[in-house]
């Protein structure tokens, strides 16, 4: 699987959002080259439950593959040749869609960051990259300290992207983040999924930097587009969480005791309690907001609320059968 | 004329081959043992000599608290004692100081791991040899304890810690830095270690401890420092503030491959790397110490006993200078 290239969603440099866009890109490939109904499901099950297995946190990836998929079997009855030109059409509405929601959601966010704002950010997200750009063309940020991010590191990613686009930037480690949070006026971070409580779920030491911005008065947004809502969670469905491999952490094998175990999760959750605002491509909201969102979202899309991601994979593999 | 033992000394200190606060302390009173025998002058030269001895040692890592604890403790009992028997004090407080150094980590041991019970997870933070001390001797005892321990970025000692403990049987789960909020409900009680603990309770300790005890405070789970007297600060006292010592940025960088952390040196990135945090009072239940189990609005204590209240003015003017 690395060979082709969806090792790096666990690599980790990706955002959620990125990733999604890989997805989309494999599926458009890998559907162009089908030539029946039943391949045309065989594909779309393969890459879709690949992806999953590899990302099984991302709401955006789930929410997507659940929109291709549910298509995908309400074209049954159609000739293949329709059902394939209406799916990449989907496709190409989704990239779009995602792009432009990403470019509104910037514009929103970096209107709620105030003047002469020192903002601590954690992993890696091309949304608040692009909004703390926005702000910073608005001359409104005088710093960014950005964590390192392990397991991964991909807070050099965020350094480089943020330092080329002309901001001040600062990399610190995971575990200087308290220390230099008197420093810091403003936490912004982006988001894997938003659960139905208003938790986040987002790359691992989110949930610390939450807690401890929350006891020294900092406010924390999250940017998370309604495409990040996690449709599932309203009925019950947790995410599973993946974790890194001893080679992401660059372990020495000499330490593999029998009685050591290395556990690192790419993942954590942040209470909705810690969270001042999660703003959305359509508004600010506070947690508390988020059910009434994904409702409204949702409304006139019942199969997408009601059908959990296992249940759309196996009908899509029953049609490849 | 200095002997050249105690130069050796001074310079280990300095070149941080001599390392860890037991150790640091034990080697600069063993330097003001040996340079008291081999003096040869008058009775009358010896508070002089002694004392540029003792500001040579003190030259040599002005921020490592145990060290100045170590050379006033020696230092004022030999200044106030009388000239004839100034050489002799000299001697005899080194050698009482190193005693005490031993036996307060005896203590330690046997206080803390009182605070293990059965089946306890201890959580803990970087490498404290107190720290490690503690979980042996509960394991040795019998009790079934378990720990879990960060890498502690930038320098990896939480592998010091895990290989440590993992080869003498004690099953250790082993997570980044970053997952310390996500663990801390797995555990039953967390113990660090100290570089310096201030008169007012804050403990200043590897970058991260204010995380794992914020953590642990949240799921209320007890926060304990294991210190030894020598890491409590007589200058902090007298308003002395803790100083911070900032590492270089490769130590953040050198363990990414390719041209990522040259192209963040190129592109200027400032990289910031503190080597310790302050962890505040209200967030540590307790410090165990040599002394007991105390808690820290009672660090004043640890310090009028073992070293007096004026010691804090004495080091805080010297430090001054020299730093």
């Amino acid at each position: 699987m690395k060979k082709e290239g969806v090792w790096f969603l666990t690599a980790q440099w990706t955002g959620a959002t990125e990733a999604a866009m890989v997805f989309l890109d494999y599926m458009k490939k890998s559907l162009s080259q089908t030539k029946s109904m039943k391949e045309l499901y065989a594909n779309l099950a393969s890459l879709a439950r690949r992806f999953y297995e590899e990302r099984p946190t991302s709401a955006l990836l789930v929410n997507t593959i659940k929109k291709l998929a549910i298509r995908a079997l309400e074209l049954r009855d159609r000739s293949f040749d329709e059902a394939l030109h209406d799916l990449l059409k989907l496709i190409d509405e989704e990239v779009d869609y995602s792009r432009r929601s990403v470019d509104e959601l910037a514009q929103l966010a970096s209107r709620r960051i105030p003047d002469d704002s020192v903002v601590l950010t954690h992993s890696y997200s091309t949304t608040v990259i692009k909004t703390l750009s926005l702000a910073h063309e608005k001359g409104k940020i005088k710093q960014v300290f950005v964590t390192e991010s392990r397991p991964g590191g991909e807070g050099l990613h965020t350094a480089r992207a943020l330092s080329e686009r002309g901001l001040k930037t600062t990399l610190i480690t995971d575990s200087a983040v308290n220390y230099f949070l008197d420093k810091v006026s403003l936490v912004v971070v982006g988001a894997e999924a938003i659960t139905a409580n208003g938790a986040l779920v987002n790359k691992i030491g989110t949930s610390m930097i939450a807690l401890a911005s929350y006891h020294r008065r900092k406010r924390m947004i999250v940017l998370a587009g309604t495409y990040k809502f996690s449709f599932e969670t309203v009925y019950g469905e947790l995410i599973r969480i993946p974790e890194a491999s001893l080679d992401l952490l660059g372990f020495p094998k000499d330490l593999l005791y029998p009685n050591v175990l290395v556990k690192a999760p790419l993942m954590d959750v942040t209470r909705p309690q810690y969270i001042d605002a999660i703003i959305t491509e359509k508004g600010v909201t506070s947690p508390a907001g988020v059910p009434l969102i994904i409702w409204e979202s949702l409304s006139g899309r019942e199969e997408l609320r009601t059908m959990s991601i296992h249940q759309v994979l196996s009908l899509l593999e029953e049609k490849a059968r | 004329m200095i002997p050249k033992e105690v130069l050796e000394i001074a310079d280990g200190i300095k070149t941080m081959r001599i390392r860890g606060a037991s150790l640091i302390a034990k080697s600069a009173a063993q330097a003001l043992r040996i340079a008291a025998e081999r003096y040869s002058g008058d009775a009358s030269g010896f508070k002089p000599y002694i004392t540029k001895v003792a500001n040579l040692l003190l030259q040599t890592r002005p921020t490592a608290v145990s060290l100045p604890n170590a050379v006033y403790y020696v230092l004022n009992r030999t200044l106030s004692s009388s000239v004839s028997e100034a050489r002799e004090t000299a001697i005899r407080s080194s050698d009482e100081f190193i005693r005490m150094v031993d036996e307060s980590h005896r203590r330690i041991m046997e206080y803390g791991s009182k605070l293990i019970q059965d089946e306890y997870v201890v959580f803990t933070h970087c490498h404290s040899t107190a720290v490690v001390d503690i979980i042996l001797q509960a394991f040795r005892e019998g009790k079934r304890v378990e720990v879990i321990n960060t890498e502690t970025r930038p320098l990896f000692q939480g592998r010091i810690t895990l290989r440590e403990l993992a080869k003498n049987g004690v099953k250790v789960t082993h997570v980044p830095d970053s997952a310390v909020r996500h663990f801390i409900k797995n555990a039953n009680i967390v113990i660090v270690g100290a570089d310096t603990i201030t008169s007012d309770g804050y403990l200043v300790n590897k970058v991260g401890t204010s995380h794992l005890a914020l953590a642990a405070w949240e799921a209320g789970i007890p926060f304990y420092s294991a210190a030894e007297f020598i890491k409590f600060s007589p200058a902090s006292l007298e308003g002395g503030e803790v100083v911070i010592e900032f590492r270089s940025a490769s130590e953040v960088l050198d363990i990414y491959p390719g041209g990522l952390a040259d192209e963040l040196r190129r592109l200027g990135v400032e990289v910031l790397n503190p080597a310790f945090d302050f962890t505040p009072p209200e967030l540590i239940t307790a410090f165990i110490t040599n002394l007991g189990i105390i808690p820290p609005q009672l660090s004043v204590l640890i310090i009028k006993e073992m070293f007096g209240f004026s010691t804090g003015r004495i080091q805080l003017t010297v430090l001054e200078e020299l730093v």
